[in-house]
């Protein structure tokens, strides 16, 4: 089990759940992510899942897909496990005719077993294929008197006997709804406890404690981009996070325990050291030189490259570290960068390269495609 | 205001009806319509009983199948009966009067069979309650209900005029217009879908507008030659209104069949590739045989049985027409990764063929009693009176 300053990482999500926990709902946002470069394909989640929502055929709340990425001849295959994204402006809810679907204050998208009317205009409004329609098949054909068929799946903390096709949950459209029967008694999703390789982090990404007592631990830092952001018009913006790009970074004070991502934090993690360039409105996406008194003041911040790496505006522009995006409101300085502070946070060495030894990557000469802020 | 022998058949001609089915004097039609109401029915059954697990083959992968393509082809003809009332009362009047209450009644009994059809891909239709406790505006279908409602009692409210001879402007604009609201709502459920490009379009409540007009046209068609034919009345006179607009809708059909297709082809989204895919069917089948070919069996002959037979034609394949639309979209999965076939394929089950069986089976023997019982009859009656 991956380790994190000497403690198990699911000990440190518990730990955060439970803090979670004692917040009003409407204060908490769950959210997952998942490292793609950790899972392994086990199905070990898949399973778990199964067994927790006792989910008929042909019903995964949580399957893992595999994808084949880069282009040939450089080609891969990645295991994609693919939960509800749990959207910030899903396209399944506004569908559904009876509100039987909806999306609470906690940031999780629910279905009311007791309202549904199977219409499954929501399965076809999800873009990812997330939801699906239990038509009522089971596992032993037409002899369904096996116990573990019909007994009560417990999900949102209510029973549903699969009894009859009269009886709900058969009929109606059903999902990945993060466990919130056992995330609401305390207890971490399934398919996170049951991830053999440690790739899934669940927890609160509105828990604001979490980030003084856990910054020095490492984790696997991922970057959030839909697959189909450009039709689905952020749906893959905050909760569910579905890795597409991984890399090392530190958990630092903007974000919660155990590995869980803050999405708009992530820039915060990997400032560069003429990040005082980076302060002007609307520049982060670019590459932004910042001229200095003498010529080897002048140094690089290549937005484009956290761009890349998943970083956000936010990310970096923070209290602790840049307050303001205004030219000249923090003074960056190498002996800062030295000290830890600034974009020493994150260039240290052990997240991102260390100042020592790479001047260049920061003073370089200016590229044709580079803005310049002076 | 009567009800039986005006709006609905006397009670001693449902009997001597009964009575002729038993005797065997019924007619092929009436036995044949009777016969497929019965399996029909007895699919119906099959699936509240038995469940979808057993008898429908839509999946996760194709979530709509031919139960919900069946509802849209009959709702669409509903309208379109509605929309040749309408043209028909306003630019045909004399021509169009004897048929008048016949077409008005289809209209209304498609929209019912189209519901049948519908109920029965629900998982639940027994909490359709939920429409007015606990409405969703935001929602196309929570609309389309609404408007489905009102069309109904419209398109109700319009017979009941015809048949009383009472025949009200108002009402039938009222009914045009609520059926182009309703069924452009219709379309926008469709269109309105993001996630599914082979859906997603402005063009998607127009063309459900005058896919119902052609649709429409083509059954309003084989009604009026039928009662041509029944009544020995002039055909060039009374079939010449039907002739020409369902050369319009002919014509409609293949203007926004085309750009629907060709601006599908030109779309760069992510699986807008399902319009390529299905090319070869729009184009050979879905303007070709759906509309080139009927157009020219007009040209060929304007006599009633020849143009019962054009109506049936349209009316068939705008059946398959219909399901392609409905299926198409689900022909590409939407997450597309080693484990998702790259081209789903779908077959209706047995059953939800038969649904469709049900369906049009209901349409053909409310409208043979009724035919009949002489309730068609009753206006013009009172009017020698």
């Amino acid at each position: 089990m991956e380790q994190f300053d000497g403690k198990d990482i699911l000990e440190i999500m518990h730990a955060d759940l439970q803090r979670a926990l004692k917040k009003p709902r409407k204060e908490r946002r769950w959210a997952m992510a998942i490292d793609l470069k950790k899972c392994i394909g086990c199905h070990a989640c898949t399973t778990g899942c199964m067994s927790e929502n006792l989910t008929p055929p042909e019903i995964h709340y949580r399957p893992v897909k595999e994808e084949e990425i880069g282009e040939f001849p450089n080609t891969g295959i990645r295991f994609l496990p693919r939960p509800c994204f749990q959207c910030d402006s899903p396209t399944c809810t506004p569908v559904c005719p009876v509100t039987a679907t909806y999306k609470r204050d906690d940031g999780l998208v629910v279905i009311d077993y007791k309202r549904c009317i199977g219409c499954r205009y929501c399965i076809v409004a999800c873009p990812y294929g997330a939801r699906s329609a239990d038509s009522g098949h089971y596992y032993t054909g037409d002899f369904h008197d096996k116990t573990y068929e019909v007994e009560n799946s417990g999900e949102y903390g209510e029973t549903f006997k699969r009894k009859s096709h009269w009886h709900s949950p058969i009929g109606n459209a059903r999902k990945c709804h993060f466990c919130i029967h056992r995330v609401e008694k305390g207890e971490l999703t399934r398919c996170t406890t049951t991830c053999l390789g440690s790739a899934t982090y669940f927890g609160d990404i509105n828990d604001p404690a979490c980030a003084d007592n856990k910054a020095d631990i490492k984790a696997e830092r991922f970057s959030i981009q839909g697959r189909d952001g450009n039709k689905a018009d952020g749906v893959l913006h905050t909760l569910a996070l579905m890795a597409r790009r991984s890399r090392q970074a530190s958990l630092q004070k903007n974000c919660c325990g155990g590995g869980i991502m803050r999405l708009k934090s992530i820039w915060l993690l990997a400032a560069l050291p003429v990040l005082l360039c980076g302060i002007a409105y609307g520049a982060a996406m670019q590459d932004i030189i910042y001229k200095g008194d003498k010529a080897t003041d002048e140094a690089i911040f290549h937005g484009d490259k956290h761009l890349k790496r998943g970083f956000t505006c936010n990310d970096c522009h923070n209290r602790e570290m840049f307050p303001k995006k205004e030219k000249g409101a923090t003074v960056i300085t190498m002996k800062a960068i030295q000290q830890g502070k600034l974009c020493g946070k994150c260039h240290n060495g052990k997240i991102a390269f260390g100042i020592d030894h790479h001047c260049d990557r920061c003073h370089p000469r200016k590229g044709p495609d580079t803005l310049i802020y002076d | 205001m009567r009800l039986f022998g005006v709006l609905i058949p006397e009670k001693e001609q449902l009997v001597a009806t009964a009575s002729d089915v038993v005797k065997g004097k019924a007619g092929l039609t009436l036995y044949v319509s009777l016969f497929g109401l019965a399996i029909g029915f007895y699919a119906i059954a099959a699936i509240f009983i038995k469940g979808h697990a057993h008898t429908i083959n839509t999946s996760n992968l194709v979530p709509w199948g031919m139960q919900i393509s069946t509802y849209i082809y009959f709702a669409l003809l509903s309208t379109g009966c509605t929309f040749v009332n309408f043209f028909g009362h306003v630019f045909f009047e004399k021509q169009y009067r004897p048929f008048a209450s016949r077409i008005i009644f289809v209209g209304i009994i498609t929209a019912v069979a189209a519901f049948f059809s519908l109920a029965t891909e629900m998982g639940h239709i027994e909490r359709m309650y939920y429409f007015l406790l606990s409405p969703n505006p935001k929602s196309p279908m929570f609309w389309m209900a609404i408007w489905y409602t009102c069309y109904v009692i419209a398109i109700t409210w319009e017979y009941i005029n015809i048949q009383n001879n009472r025949h009200s402007n108002r009402v039938m604009w009222g009914a045009f217009f609520i059926a182009i609201f309703t069924h452009s709502t219709l379309g926008s459920l469709l269109g309105s879908v993001s996630s599914r490009v082979y859906y997603y379009s402005a063009l998607m409540p127009i063309y459900f507008l005058f896919i119902a007009f052609l649709t429409g046209c083509s059954l309003t068609t084989i009604i009026a030659a039928l009662t041509v034919k029944q009544k020995n009345l002039d055909e060039n006179y009374h079939l010449h209104p039907f002739v020409t607009l369902l050369k319009v809708g002919l014509g409609l059909a293949l203007l926004i069949t085309f750009w629907r297709t060709m601006i599908g082809l030109s779309a760069h989204l992510e699986g807008s590739e399902v319009f390529s895919l299905t090319l070869i069917n729009s184009v050979l089948f879905g303007i070709v045989v759906v509309i080139m070919i009927p157009y020219f069996l007009l040209k060929m002959g304007k006599s009633a049985n020849w143009l019962i037979f054009v109506g049936l034609f349209i009316m068939g394949t705008q059946l398959k027409a219909r399901n392609d639309l409905v299926v198409g979209a689900f022909k590409i999965p939407l997450f597309r990764v080693y484990d998702m076939p790259e081209v789903v394929h779908y077959t209706p089950s047995i059953y939800e063929n038969l649904v469709v069986v049900a369906s049009a089976s209901l349409v053909m023997v409310l409208y043979i009693i009724f035919e009949r019982s002489g309730v068609f009859e009753a206006r013009n009656i009172k009017e020698d009176h």
